[in-house]
Protein backbone atom coordinates (compact mmCIF):
# COMPACT_ATOMS: atom_id res chain seq x y z
CA UNK A 1 0.00 0.00 0.00
CA UNK A 2 2.79 2.39 0.96
CA UNK A 3 4.58 1.51 -2.28
CA UNK A 4 1.43 2.29 -4.25
CA UNK A 5 1.06 5.67 -2.51
CA UNK A 6 4.70 6.51 -3.20
CA UNK A 7 4.21 5.55 -6.82
CA UNK A 8 1.16 7.81 -7.05
CA UNK A 9 3.01 10.69 -5.39
CA UNK A 10 5.91 10.36 -7.79
CA UNK A 11 3.51 10.51 -10.69
CA UNK A 12 1.69 13.57 -9.41
CA UNK A 13 2.06 16.27 -11.99
CA UNK A 14 2.93 19.82 -11.16
CA UNK A 15 2.29 22.85 -13.35
CA UNK A 16 5.92 22.67 -14.47
CA UNK A 17 5.90 19.10 -15.77
CA UNK A 18 2.49 19.50 -17.40
CA UNK A 19 4.37 21.45 -20.10
CA UNK A 20 1.54 23.95 -20.29
CA UNK A 21 3.53 26.51 -22.29
CA UNK A 22 4.13 24.15 -25.19
CA UNK A 23 0.46 23.11 -25.31
CA UNK A 24 -0.85 26.66 -25.78
CA UNK A 25 -1.97 27.29 -29.37
CA UNK A 26 -3.90 30.53 -28.84
CA UNK A 27 -2.46 33.20 -26.58
CA UNK A 28 -4.28 36.34 -25.52
CA UNK A 29 -2.06 38.97 -24.02
CA UNK A 30 -2.43 42.43 -22.53
CA UNK A 31 1.23 43.38 -22.76
CA UNK A 32 1.48 46.19 -20.25
CA UNK A 33 -1.09 45.47 -17.53
CA UNK A 34 0.55 45.39 -14.13
CA UNK A 35 3.73 47.12 -15.28
CA UNK A 36 3.40 49.71 -12.55
CA UNK A 37 4.29 46.96 -10.09
CA UNK A 38 7.39 46.21 -12.13
CA UNK A 39 8.43 49.85 -12.03
CA UNK A 40 8.78 49.42 -8.28
CA UNK A 41 11.09 46.44 -8.80
CA UNK A 42 13.13 48.54 -11.22
CA UNK A 43 13.64 51.26 -8.64
CA UNK A 44 15.58 48.79 -6.48
CA UNK A 45 18.04 48.15 -9.32
CA UNK A 46 21.68 49.17 -9.43
CA UNK A 47 22.21 52.86 -8.76
CA UNK A 48 25.52 52.61 -10.64
CA UNK A 49 23.74 51.44 -13.82
CA UNK A 50 21.34 54.32 -13.53
CA UNK A 51 24.19 56.81 -13.05
CA UNK A 52 26.16 55.41 -16.01
CA UNK A 53 23.07 55.62 -18.17
CA UNK A 54 22.41 59.19 -17.10
CA UNK A 55 26.00 60.13 -17.94
CA UNK A 56 25.52 58.37 -21.31
CA UNK A 57 28.50 56.10 -20.61
CA UNK A 58 26.55 52.89 -21.30
CA UNK A 59 23.73 52.02 -23.69
CA UNK A 60 20.36 52.01 -21.98
CA UNK A 61 19.54 48.46 -20.96
CA UNK A 62 16.16 47.06 -22.01
CA UNK A 63 13.61 47.63 -19.29
CA UNK A 64 13.47 44.85 -16.72
CA UNK A 65 9.84 44.06 -17.48
CA UNK A 66 10.30 43.56 -21.24
CA UNK A 67 13.25 41.22 -20.69
CA UNK A 68 11.15 39.23 -18.22
CA UNK A 69 8.25 39.08 -20.64
CA UNK A 70 10.44 37.98 -23.54
CA UNK A 71 12.12 35.29 -21.46
CA UNK A 72 8.82 33.95 -20.21
CA UNK A 73 6.96 34.07 -23.52
CA UNK A 74 9.82 32.38 -25.37
CA UNK A 75 8.70 29.10 -23.78
CA UNK A 76 5.37 29.26 -25.64
CA UNK A 77 6.77 27.60 -28.73
CA UNK A 78 3.59 26.31 -30.37
CA UNK A 79 1.47 29.45 -30.43
CA UNK A 80 -0.21 29.86 -33.82
CA UNK A 81 -2.86 32.37 -32.84
CA UNK A 82 -2.04 35.58 -30.99
CA UNK A 83 -4.49 38.12 -29.59
CA UNK A 84 -2.96 41.39 -28.39
CA UNK A 85 -5.20 43.62 -26.35
CA UNK A 86 -3.53 47.01 -26.38
CA UNK A 87 -6.30 49.36 -25.37
CA UNK A 88 -5.06 52.41 -23.43
CA UNK A 89 -1.35 51.56 -23.17
CA UNK A 90 0.91 53.70 -20.97
CA UNK A 91 2.84 56.17 -23.16
CA UNK A 92 6.36 55.00 -22.27
CA UNK A 93 6.00 51.26 -22.93
CA UNK A 94 7.76 49.63 -25.89
CA UNK A 95 4.70 47.69 -27.06
CA UNK A 96 6.60 45.79 -29.71
CA UNK A 97 8.98 44.20 -27.20
CA UNK A 98 6.42 43.92 -24.41
CA UNK A 99 4.02 42.00 -26.65
CA UNK A 100 6.69 39.47 -27.60
CA UNK A 101 5.25 39.45 -31.12
CA UNK A 102 8.61 38.69 -32.75
CA UNK A 103 8.79 35.47 -30.73
CA UNK A 104 5.65 34.14 -32.41
CA UNK A 105 5.46 35.90 -35.79
CA UNK A 106 7.10 33.11 -37.77
CA UNK A 107 4.46 30.52 -36.83
CA UNK A 108 1.36 32.69 -36.53
CA UNK A 109 -1.62 31.84 -38.72
CA UNK A 110 -4.00 34.18 -36.87
CA UNK A 111 -3.24 37.63 -35.48
CA UNK A 112 -5.72 39.81 -33.66
CA UNK A 113 -4.84 43.37 -32.64
CA UNK A 114 -7.24 45.25 -30.40
CA UNK A 115 -6.66 48.80 -29.32
CA UNK A 116 -6.04 52.34 -30.38
CA UNK A 117 -4.70 52.95 -33.86
CA UNK A 118 -1.51 54.57 -32.52
CA UNK A 119 -0.79 51.59 -30.27
CA UNK A 120 -1.30 49.20 -33.18
CA UNK A 121 1.01 51.39 -35.26
CA UNK A 122 3.56 51.17 -32.45
CA UNK A 123 3.63 47.41 -32.87
CA UNK A 124 3.51 47.39 -36.68
CA UNK A 125 6.34 49.88 -37.06
CA UNK A 126 8.80 47.14 -36.09
CA UNK A 127 6.88 44.19 -37.55
CA UNK A 128 7.16 44.01 -41.32
CA UNK A 129 4.63 41.79 -43.05
CA UNK A 130 7.50 39.54 -44.18
CA UNK A 131 7.90 38.47 -40.55
CA UNK A 132 4.53 36.66 -40.80
CA UNK A 133 4.99 34.05 -43.55
CA UNK A 134 2.09 31.82 -42.37
CA UNK A 135 -0.44 34.49 -41.43
CA UNK A 136 -3.78 33.97 -43.17
CA UNK A 137 -6.26 35.47 -40.71
CA UNK A 138 -5.95 39.09 -39.60
CA UNK A 139 -8.30 40.82 -37.21
CA UNK A 140 -8.06 44.47 -36.25
CA UNK A 141 -10.35 46.09 -33.72
CA UNK A 142 -9.83 49.82 -33.38
CA UNK A 143 -11.03 51.61 -30.32
CA UNK A 144 -10.01 54.39 -28.03
CA UNK A 145 -11.80 54.85 -24.77
CA UNK A 146 -9.85 58.02 -24.01
CA UNK A 147 -11.39 60.04 -26.82
CA UNK A 148 -14.90 61.35 -26.41
CA UNK A 149 -17.38 60.73 -29.20
CA UNK A 150 -17.85 64.43 -29.88
CA UNK A 151 -14.12 65.05 -30.39
CA UNK A 152 -12.41 64.95 -33.76
CA UNK A 153 -12.26 61.45 -35.15
CA UNK A 154 -9.28 61.43 -37.45
CA UNK A 155 -6.18 63.44 -36.74
CA UNK A 156 -3.14 63.60 -38.95
CA UNK A 157 -1.28 61.04 -36.80
CA UNK A 158 -4.06 58.49 -37.27
CA UNK A 159 -4.02 59.09 -41.00
CA UNK A 160 -0.26 58.65 -41.03
CA UNK A 161 -0.54 55.32 -39.17
CA UNK A 162 -3.10 54.11 -41.72
CA UNK A 163 -1.13 55.30 -44.73
CA UNK A 164 2.37 54.34 -43.68
CA UNK A 165 1.89 51.34 -41.39
CA UNK A 166 -1.48 49.60 -41.42
CA UNK A 167 -2.26 49.63 -45.16
CA UNK A 168 1.29 48.61 -46.21
CA UNK A 169 1.27 45.85 -43.57
CA UNK A 170 -2.01 44.44 -44.88
CA UNK A 171 -0.97 44.84 -48.51
CA UNK A 172 2.25 42.99 -47.74
CA UNK A 173 0.12 40.02 -46.67
CA UNK A 174 -2.18 40.21 -49.69
CA UNK A 175 -1.10 36.89 -51.19
CA UNK A 176 -1.66 34.94 -47.97
CA UNK A 177 -4.65 36.49 -46.26
CA UNK A 178 -7.81 34.38 -46.40
CA UNK A 179 -9.74 36.25 -43.72
CA UNK A 180 -9.87 39.92 -42.75
CA UNK A 181 -11.90 41.23 -39.87
CA UNK A 182 -12.11 44.95 -39.14
CA UNK A 183 -14.01 46.65 -36.38
CA UNK A 184 -13.99 50.38 -35.76
CA UNK A 185 -15.81 52.02 -32.91
CA UNK A 186 -17.32 55.48 -33.41
CA UNK A 187 -14.15 57.47 -32.86
CA UNK A 188 -12.03 55.91 -35.59
CA UNK A 189 -12.31 56.66 -39.29
CA UNK A 190 -11.07 53.80 -41.44
CA UNK A 191 -12.23 55.07 -44.84
CA UNK A 192 -8.64 55.99 -45.88
CA UNK A 193 -7.61 52.37 -45.22
CA UNK A 194 -10.00 51.00 -47.85
CA UNK A 195 -8.73 53.52 -50.36
CA UNK A 196 -5.23 52.09 -49.99
CA UNK A 197 -5.90 48.37 -49.79
CA UNK A 198 -4.78 46.20 -52.70
CA UNK A 199 -6.52 43.14 -54.08
CA UNK A 200 -6.34 40.06 -51.85
CA UNK A 201 -6.62 37.18 -54.34
CA UNK A 202 -7.14 34.46 -51.73
CA UNK A 203 -9.53 36.35 -49.46
CA UNK A 204 -12.54 34.20 -48.55
CA UNK A 205 -13.91 35.83 -45.42
CA UNK A 206 -14.44 39.53 -44.81
CA UNK A 207 -16.00 41.03 -41.74
CA UNK A 208 -16.64 44.71 -41.09
CA UNK A 209 -18.26 46.20 -38.02
CA UNK A 210 -18.45 49.99 -38.12
CA UNK A 211 -20.75 52.99 -37.97
CA UNK A 212 -21.17 54.47 -41.44
CA UNK A 213 -21.16 58.17 -40.58
CA UNK A 214 -17.98 58.26 -38.48
CA UNK A 215 -15.92 55.30 -39.62
CA UNK A 216 -16.55 54.94 -43.32
CA UNK A 217 -17.65 58.25 -44.78
CA UNK A 218 -16.29 60.95 -42.54
CA UNK A 219 -15.85 63.24 -45.56
CA UNK A 220 -18.98 61.94 -47.24
CA UNK A 221 -16.99 59.51 -49.36
CA UNK A 222 -17.21 55.74 -48.82
CA UNK A 223 -15.95 54.90 -52.30
CA UNK A 224 -12.92 53.10 -50.82
CA UNK A 225 -15.14 50.39 -49.35
CA UNK A 226 -17.10 50.12 -52.61
CA UNK A 227 -13.87 49.62 -54.55
CA UNK A 228 -12.68 47.04 -52.01
CA UNK A 229 -15.90 45.03 -52.42
CA UNK A 230 -15.77 45.25 -56.23
CA UNK A 231 -12.23 43.83 -56.06
CA UNK A 232 -13.33 40.89 -53.91
CA UNK A 233 -16.38 39.40 -55.57
CA UNK A 234 -14.91 35.96 -54.91
CA UNK A 235 -15.70 36.19 -51.18
CA UNK A 236 -17.39 33.17 -49.61
CA UNK A 237 -18.37 34.77 -46.34
CA UNK A 238 -19.19 38.41 -45.62
CA UNK A 239 -20.30 40.10 -42.43
CA UNK A 240 -21.18 43.66 -43.34
CA UNK A 241 -22.40 45.04 -40.07
CA UNK A 242 -22.58 48.73 -40.87
CA UNK A 243 -24.87 50.86 -38.77
CA UNK A 244 -25.93 54.33 -39.93
CA UNK A 245 -24.32 55.89 -36.84
CA UNK A 246 -22.36 54.78 -33.80
CA UNK A 247 -25.11 55.91 -31.50
CA UNK A 248 -28.49 54.39 -30.76
CA UNK A 249 -30.17 57.67 -31.68
CA UNK A 250 -28.32 59.05 -34.65
CA UNK A 251 -29.19 61.87 -37.02
CA UNK A 252 -32.22 61.10 -39.18
CA UNK A 253 -30.44 61.39 -42.50
CA UNK A 254 -27.65 58.95 -41.56
CA UNK A 255 -29.83 55.95 -42.41
CA UNK A 256 -30.70 57.48 -45.80
CA UNK A 257 -27.02 58.12 -46.56
CA UNK A 258 -26.15 54.51 -45.79
CA UNK A 259 -29.02 53.23 -47.95
CA UNK A 260 -27.92 55.50 -50.81
CA UNK A 261 -24.33 54.26 -50.55
CA UNK A 262 -25.56 50.68 -50.57
CA UNK A 263 -27.68 51.31 -53.65
CA UNK A 264 -24.90 53.17 -55.51
CA UNK A 265 -22.35 50.48 -54.64
CA UNK A 266 -24.76 47.88 -55.95
CA UNK A 267 -25.04 49.75 -59.23
CA UNK A 268 -21.24 49.59 -59.47
CA UNK A 269 -21.34 45.80 -59.01
CA UNK A 270 -20.00 45.76 -55.43
CA UNK A 271 -22.45 43.02 -54.40
CA UNK A 272 -22.33 40.75 -57.45
CA UNK A 273 -20.74 37.91 -55.50
CA UNK A 274 -20.39 34.65 -57.36
CA UNK A 275 -19.44 32.29 -54.51
CA UNK A 276 -21.01 33.87 -51.44
CA UNK A 277 -22.17 31.18 -49.00
CA UNK A 278 -22.54 33.17 -45.82
CA UNK A 279 -23.95 36.67 -45.45
CA UNK A 280 -24.60 38.72 -42.36
CA UNK A 281 -26.05 42.22 -42.62
CA UNK A 282 -28.28 44.72 -40.92
CA UNK A 283 -31.68 45.34 -42.44
CA UNK A 284 -32.87 48.82 -43.42
CA UNK A 285 -35.94 50.73 -42.40
CA UNK A 286 -36.03 52.68 -45.68
CA UNK A 287 -37.46 51.26 -48.90
CA UNK A 288 -34.31 52.15 -50.84
CA UNK A 289 -32.07 50.28 -48.41
CA UNK A 290 -34.41 47.32 -48.18
CA UNK A 291 -34.60 47.08 -51.96
CA UNK A 292 -30.81 47.08 -52.14
CA UNK A 293 -30.63 44.30 -49.55
CA UNK A 294 -33.14 42.22 -51.52
CA UNK A 295 -31.13 42.72 -54.72
CA UNK A 296 -28.02 41.57 -52.88
CA UNK A 297 -29.81 38.38 -51.75
CA UNK A 298 -31.11 37.78 -55.30
CA UNK A 299 -27.59 38.08 -56.74
CA UNK A 300 -26.29 35.29 -54.50
CA UNK A 301 -29.44 33.16 -54.11
CA UNK A 302 -27.84 30.18 -55.86
CA UNK A 303 -24.90 30.00 -53.43
CA UNK A 304 -26.15 31.36 -50.10
CA UNK A 305 -26.32 28.73 -47.38
CA UNK A 306 -26.26 30.89 -44.26
CA UNK A 307 -28.06 34.24 -43.99
CA UNK A 308 -28.26 36.48 -40.94
CA UNK A 309 -30.27 39.70 -41.14
CA UNK A 310 -29.93 41.63 -37.91
CA UNK A 311 -31.40 44.50 -35.94
CA UNK A 312 -34.43 45.76 -37.83
CA UNK A 313 -37.69 43.92 -37.05
CA UNK A 314 -39.59 43.17 -40.24
CA UNK A 315 -43.30 42.90 -40.87
CA UNK A 316 -44.94 40.14 -42.92
CA UNK A 317 -44.45 41.89 -46.28
CA UNK A 318 -40.76 42.51 -45.72
CA UNK A 319 -40.15 38.94 -44.53
CA UNK A 320 -41.97 37.70 -47.62
CA UNK A 321 -39.74 39.95 -49.73
CA UNK A 322 -36.61 38.44 -48.15
CA UNK A 323 -37.82 34.87 -48.64
CA UNK A 324 -38.80 35.56 -52.24
CA UNK A 325 -35.39 37.12 -52.89
CA UNK A 326 -33.74 33.96 -51.55
CA UNK A 327 -35.78 31.95 -54.07
CA UNK A 328 -37.33 28.50 -53.91
CA UNK A 329 -34.28 26.53 -55.01
CA UNK A 330 -31.65 28.19 -52.82
CA UNK A 331 -29.22 25.94 -50.93
CA UNK A 332 -30.13 27.85 -47.74
CA UNK A 333 -29.47 25.88 -44.55
CA UNK A 334 -29.46 28.55 -41.85
CA UNK A 335 -31.60 31.68 -41.60
CA UNK A 336 -31.66 34.20 -38.78
CA UNK A 337 -34.14 37.03 -39.07
CA UNK A 338 -36.01 39.50 -36.85
CA UNK A 339 -39.78 39.65 -37.17
CA UNK A 340 -42.28 42.06 -35.68
CA UNK A 341 -45.13 39.70 -35.01
CA UNK A 342 -45.04 35.93 -34.94
CA UNK A 343 -48.39 34.68 -36.20
CA UNK A 344 -49.66 31.56 -37.96
CA UNK A 345 -49.49 33.25 -41.38
CA UNK A 346 -45.80 33.99 -41.03
CA UNK A 347 -45.09 30.45 -39.78
CA UNK A 348 -46.95 29.16 -42.82
CA UNK A 349 -44.82 31.39 -45.00
CA UNK A 350 -41.57 29.99 -43.59
CA UNK A 351 -42.72 26.40 -43.96
CA UNK A 352 -43.66 27.09 -47.58
CA UNK A 353 -40.62 29.13 -48.64
CA UNK A 354 -37.72 27.58 -46.72
CA UNK A 355 -38.75 23.98 -45.97
CA UNK A 356 -35.16 22.81 -46.57
CA UNK A 357 -33.59 25.05 -43.88
CA UNK A 358 -31.88 23.10 -41.10
CA UNK A 359 -31.96 25.95 -38.66
CA UNK A 360 -34.39 28.83 -38.45
CA UNK A 361 -33.68 31.44 -35.76
CA UNK A 362 -36.44 33.97 -35.31
CA UNK A 363 -36.05 37.01 -33.07
CA UNK A 364 -39.57 38.06 -32.29
CA UNK A 365 -40.98 41.34 -30.97
CA UNK A 366 -44.50 40.09 -30.29
CA UNK A 367 -46.22 36.72 -30.39
CA UNK A 368 -49.76 36.47 -31.70
CA UNK A 369 -52.34 34.85 -29.41
CA UNK A 370 -53.09 32.22 -32.04
CA UNK A 371 -49.43 31.10 -31.98
CA UNK A 372 -49.38 31.01 -28.17
CA UNK A 373 -52.42 28.73 -28.15
CA UNK A 374 -50.94 26.57 -30.89
CA UNK A 375 -47.62 26.20 -29.00
CA UNK A 376 -49.38 25.45 -25.69
CA UNK A 377 -51.46 22.69 -27.24
CA UNK A 378 -48.40 21.31 -29.04
CA UNK A 379 -46.44 21.18 -25.75
CA UNK A 380 -49.36 19.51 -23.97
CA UNK A 381 -49.38 16.81 -26.61
CA UNK A 382 -45.62 16.34 -26.19
CA UNK A 383 -45.58 16.05 -22.40
CA UNK B 1 -0.42 -1.81 -28.10
CA UNK B 2 -0.83 1.92 -27.44
CA UNK B 3 2.91 2.55 -27.46
CA UNK B 4 3.37 0.61 -30.70
CA UNK B 5 1.48 3.11 -32.81
CA UNK B 6 3.37 6.26 -33.84
CA UNK B 7 2.11 9.56 -32.37
CA UNK B 8 0.90 10.93 -35.73
CA UNK B 9 -1.47 7.96 -36.09
CA UNK B 10 -2.78 8.54 -32.60
CA UNK B 11 -3.23 12.22 -33.44
CA UNK B 12 -5.30 11.21 -36.46
CA UNK B 13 -7.42 8.80 -34.39
CA UNK B 14 -7.95 11.37 -31.65
CA UNK B 15 -8.98 14.05 -34.15
CA UNK B 16 -12.18 12.06 -34.71
CA UNK B 17 -13.13 12.13 -31.02
CA UNK B 18 -15.09 14.76 -29.14
CA UNK B 19 -13.61 16.56 -26.14
CA UNK B 20 -15.82 14.59 -23.77
CA UNK B 21 -14.71 11.30 -25.31
CA UNK B 22 -11.05 12.23 -24.99
CA UNK B 23 -11.54 13.22 -21.34
CA UNK B 24 -13.26 9.92 -20.65
CA UNK B 25 -10.24 8.08 -22.12
CA UNK B 26 -7.66 9.78 -19.88
CA UNK B 27 -7.16 6.73 -17.60
CA UNK B 28 -6.48 4.48 -20.60
CA UNK B 29 -3.01 5.73 -21.42
CA UNK B 30 -0.59 8.67 -21.51
CA UNK B 31 -1.54 9.29 -25.14
CA UNK B 32 -5.06 10.25 -24.17
CA UNK B 33 -3.88 12.16 -21.09
CA UNK B 34 -1.59 14.16 -23.36
CA UNK B 35 -4.41 14.83 -25.83
CA UNK B 36 -6.71 15.95 -23.01
CA UNK B 37 -4.04 18.29 -21.64
CA UNK B 38 -3.52 19.75 -25.12
CA UNK B 39 -7.23 20.54 -25.24
CA UNK B 40 -7.27 21.89 -21.72
CA UNK B 41 -4.43 24.35 -22.29
CA UNK B 42 -4.84 25.22 -25.99
CA UNK B 43 -6.05 28.73 -25.07
CA UNK B 44 -4.33 30.90 -22.51
CA UNK B 45 -5.24 34.45 -21.56
CA UNK B 46 -2.66 36.48 -19.73
CA UNK B 47 -4.40 39.39 -18.09
CA UNK B 48 -1.20 41.26 -17.36
CA UNK B 49 2.57 41.06 -17.36
CA UNK B 50 3.25 42.26 -13.86
CA UNK B 51 5.63 40.34 -11.57
CA UNK B 52 2.91 38.08 -10.17
CA UNK B 53 1.71 37.02 -13.62
CA UNK B 54 5.24 36.43 -14.88
CA UNK B 55 6.10 34.34 -11.83
CA UNK B 56 3.02 32.22 -12.45
CA UNK B 57 3.86 31.88 -16.12
CA UNK B 58 7.39 30.79 -15.31
CA UNK B 59 5.84 27.76 -13.63
CA UNK B 60 4.14 26.80 -16.90
CA UNK B 61 7.39 26.09 -18.70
Amino acid sequence: MIRLLLCLLSNLTTARNLNIATRVRTLELMPYAGLNDVQEVKSHGSKLDSLLHRLKITKPAPPVETVLIETTLSTFTNVVSLILNITDPPPDVDLHRASGITLFSNNLTTLSLRGHLKAIGNILVQSPSTAFPCLNDLSIELNDRRVHVSESRLDSNDLQVINTLLAPFMNGLSENLEAISLAAWPQVDISPLFERLDVFPNLRRFSLLAPFNTALSINGDASGLTRFLVNHLHLQSMDLRIRPTGLAMGPGDASKRLASWFRESQNKGAFDFTRLKRLQMYAFDSDEGMQALLNCLRESQKTLEHVVIRDYYMNYDKVEGVLNALGDDSPLRVLRINIENLNLEIMELFSKKVPHAHRLRLFVKAVDASVSLFLKSAFKRCF
Amino acid sequence: MVSELPPELWASVISHLTEAEIRALIPVSRVFLDAALNLRYRFLRIGGTGPASLQKLAGYR
